[in-house]
């Protein structure tokens, strides 16, 4: 055998070999390049999967750092019939983990068509339980849920949220700070049985969320709540709420409704006649004005005034003459009309509106009202002499509450604070809600002679179940008649009971409005929402350890007075 | 003759390294892939139970619970007048001890 013969054959050898390559090598270019489209396609739709995942929403704490709202995983239970091993042994030991009646769980299984819900919800204990079982046909979808730590705590201010979406209150309001960063994770699952993940890569919206810190105190709130639940509770009324501002800042510090509305912001959005408690606007005007004096006296006409051939004015204690600190403190309806007729249309109207009333706060909730004030132009005597004892106005609460709050700063009307701050997780904060004066409304001497007609309200007028021994107590007790939203006219036996007021009386820290919607046991203002405040206004002297005044626990009980305002 | 038939094995070794090391990238990609998933997975785990645990405190901690547990044990919420407030004295002394003056 000759050289040239070995090297032909191995040639020839090497050929035949490479004839599989060659074949391989061309099915590959064919896949690679000419299928690679739609092969690459078909592939993805198998082992890769886009997950787009939604992150934990901002927290909301109140005012001393407690958290009040947060978001954490929970699990979604859910079985898939087809993939059931067992399903009979499977529903039991499913219902005997997740403490589910077997009977419902079964009922549950036969009506379904593939996908069965079992239980939402579940926290991690529950759901590590699930995991450990392996059950074929068995999945747990993890998402963030809301979930509240101080339980129905301020529950009206926080709102709703679904879907990762704030719906109502706060959440709502401040969806956007709150909302939680969206991320795509893209992934692959591997050939094994459980199809493993093999992490791709992860893109988000590079957005953070925000904590947002409230003005709410915490205790505050919750002794708000409480006391308020017991008194609408008591009197038997269709609504009850109590607000409790700082009123050097005009921070809110308690907003508590009963019962409570998720949906509705009723300290904001619900409006009604302020009645007596609106005398203090109208005293501050006239004493602001000059219109009137502390030295004045006013005849109350024996309870009756008829102001004209249609209109009666009544009271509800019949009185003679009274001083000008009398007239409100035993809430006089009479001589507060003879103090508006002698203001003035056009000075009532401006220090009415001065002092934020017909004007929205500001605090930005979709449903906030304005309150009802009719134009100057419609305003008639009879308009203006009902207006100065608080009717034919209507207010919300928080706009009463900033009113008194002007009054016990000295009279200067601050802007409402719901949001002390917007910070970051680590606490950064990104934006201070300072406090902010809107207007001066009364200079500080007419303020400080305010202050003095509604101490004598609390210490010796219709709001005495107010006080607290020791402490100087100023306020006012308000009853209004109830409006049929339908008709426009007052319903009979149908009333608001309310008492505002603010202490300590000289160097005031704490306003309190406290308003009950038609109580069905008691009926005025100094029965109901007085003594209600001034068991909220106990519990803050205690928790805040304010000093009793000497001179104040010396003093004896003043004779009883009515109440009925 | 010699030069070129070593440089094809030059070739041949450089394909195969490259080749391998492409292979090797890949193999490393995958489980790095599988690597960061697992820890991913373990770190979420890790949070989610770090937040249920605050969850637990924040909960004990709230008004509503601490009332009711006061409750229990037979407190109750003391009155205004039942409050003995301490007057702070101010004192120019310091204080004698060592351990006091460390403090």
């Amino acid at each position: 055998m000759t050289a040239k013969t070995v090297r032909t054959r191995i040639q020839a050898c090497l050929f035949l070999a490479a004839l599989p390559a060659v074949a391989i090598a061309l099915r590959l270019f064919y896949l690679q390049t000419i299928r690679h489209e739609n092969l690459l396609e078909t592939a993805s739709k198998e082992f890769n999967r886009t997950v787009r995942e939604v992150g934990p929403r901002g927290r909301i704490f109140d005012a001393t750092g407690s958290l009040l709202a947060e978001s954490i995983v929970t699990w979604d239970c859910a079985l898939l019939k087809k993939e059931l091993r067992d399903p009979a042994r499977d529903l039991e030991t499913l219902s005997s983990v997740l403490n589910l009646p077997g009977k419902e769980l079964r009922a549950r299984y036969r009506k379904g068509k593939n996908f069965v819900p079992v239980k939402k919800n579940l926290d991690q204990a529950a759901a590590e339980k699930v995991k450990a079982l392996k059950l074929a046909g068995v999945r747990l979808d993890a998402h963030q849920n809301r979930y509240y730590p101080s339980g129905n705590l301020a529950r009206n201010i926080l709102g709703l949220v679904g879907n990762g979406r704030g719906l109502t209150g706060v959440e709502l309001l401040y969806d956007k700070v709150l909302s939680g960063n969206v991320s795509s994770r893209e992934i692959i699952r591997d050939g094994s049985k459980d199809g493993k993940i093999i992490f791709q890569s992860k893109t988000d919206d590079g957005r953070t969320p925000l904590d947002i810190h409230l003005t709410i105190d915490k205790n505050i709130q919750f002794f708000a709540q409480e006391v308020l639940k017991k008194y609408a509770d008591k009197n038997r009324s269709d609504l009850a709420m109590a607000l409790v501002q700082d009123p050097d800042t005009g921070r809110i510090l308690a907003l508590a409704t009963y019962p409570e509305d998720l949906i509705k912001m009723e300290p904001v959005e619900w409006v009604y006649e302020p009645g007596s408690t609106f005398k203090t606007v109208t005293l501050s005007a006239a004493l602001e004005k000059g219109t009137a004096a502390l030295t004045d006296s006013f005849f109350c006409e024996k309870g009756a005034w008829a102001l004209n051939s249609k209109v009666t004015i009544h009271d509800h204690e019949p009185e003679g003459t009274l001083s000008l600190s009398g007239v409100i403190e035993r809430s006089s309806n009479i001589c507060a009309a003879k103090i508006g007729l002698k203001l003035g249309v056009e000075n009532f109207y401006f220090y009415v509106k001065s002092f934020g009333f017909g004007t929205k706060t500001g605090l930005g909730f979709y449903g906030e009202s304005s309150g009802i004030l009719r134009p100057i132009k419609k305003y008639r005597t009879v308009d203006l002499a009902v207006g100065s004892y608080g009717h034919g106005v209507a207010a919300t609460p928080i706009q009463v509450i900033n009113a008194y709050s002007a009054v016990a700063n000295g009279g200067r009307l601050m802007e409402t604070r719901l949001v002390d701050k917007i910070a970051t997780a680590d606490g950064k904060t990104v934006f201070a809600n300072e406090p902010s004066a809107i207007r001066r409304v009364i200079s500080k001497a007419t303020d400080d002679a305010v202050k003095e007609v509604l101490k004598n309200v609390v210490e010796k007028g219709t709001g005495i179940n107010a006080a607290v021994p020791g402490y100087s107590i100023a306020g006012k007790t308000g009853t209004s008649k109830k409006i049929d939203p339908g008709t426009g006219k007052y319903l009979t036996g149908k009333n608001v009971a309310s008492f505002c007021g603010f202490f300590p009386a000289d160097k005031p820290q704490y306003t309190i409005l406290v308003i009950l919607d038609n109580p069905k046991v008691l009926h005025y203002g100094g029965e109901t929402a007085a003594p209600a405040f001034q068991e909220i206004a106990k519990k803050i002297i205690t928790m805040r350890g304010l000093k009793p005044e000497k001179s104040l626990l010396e003093r004896r009980a003043e004779a009883p007075v009515p109440v009925t305002d | 003759m010699t030069k070129p038939r070593s440089l094809k094995y030059a070739a041949l070794l450089s394909a195969g390294t490259i080749f391998f090391i492409f292979a090797w990238g890949n193999v490393q990609a995958t489980r790095l892939g599988y690597n960061i998933e697992e820890l991913r997975k373990e770190i979420a785990n890790l949070e989610t139970g770090n937040n249920y645990l605050k969850k637990e405190i924040q909960t004990f901690m709230s008004p509503e619970r601490l009332q009711a547990e006061a409750v229990k044990i037979g407190l109750v919420y003391p009155e205004p007048d039942s409050i003995v407030l301490l007057e702070e004295k101010a004192t120019d002394k310091p204080a004698k001890g060592w351990l006091a003056r460390l403090f």
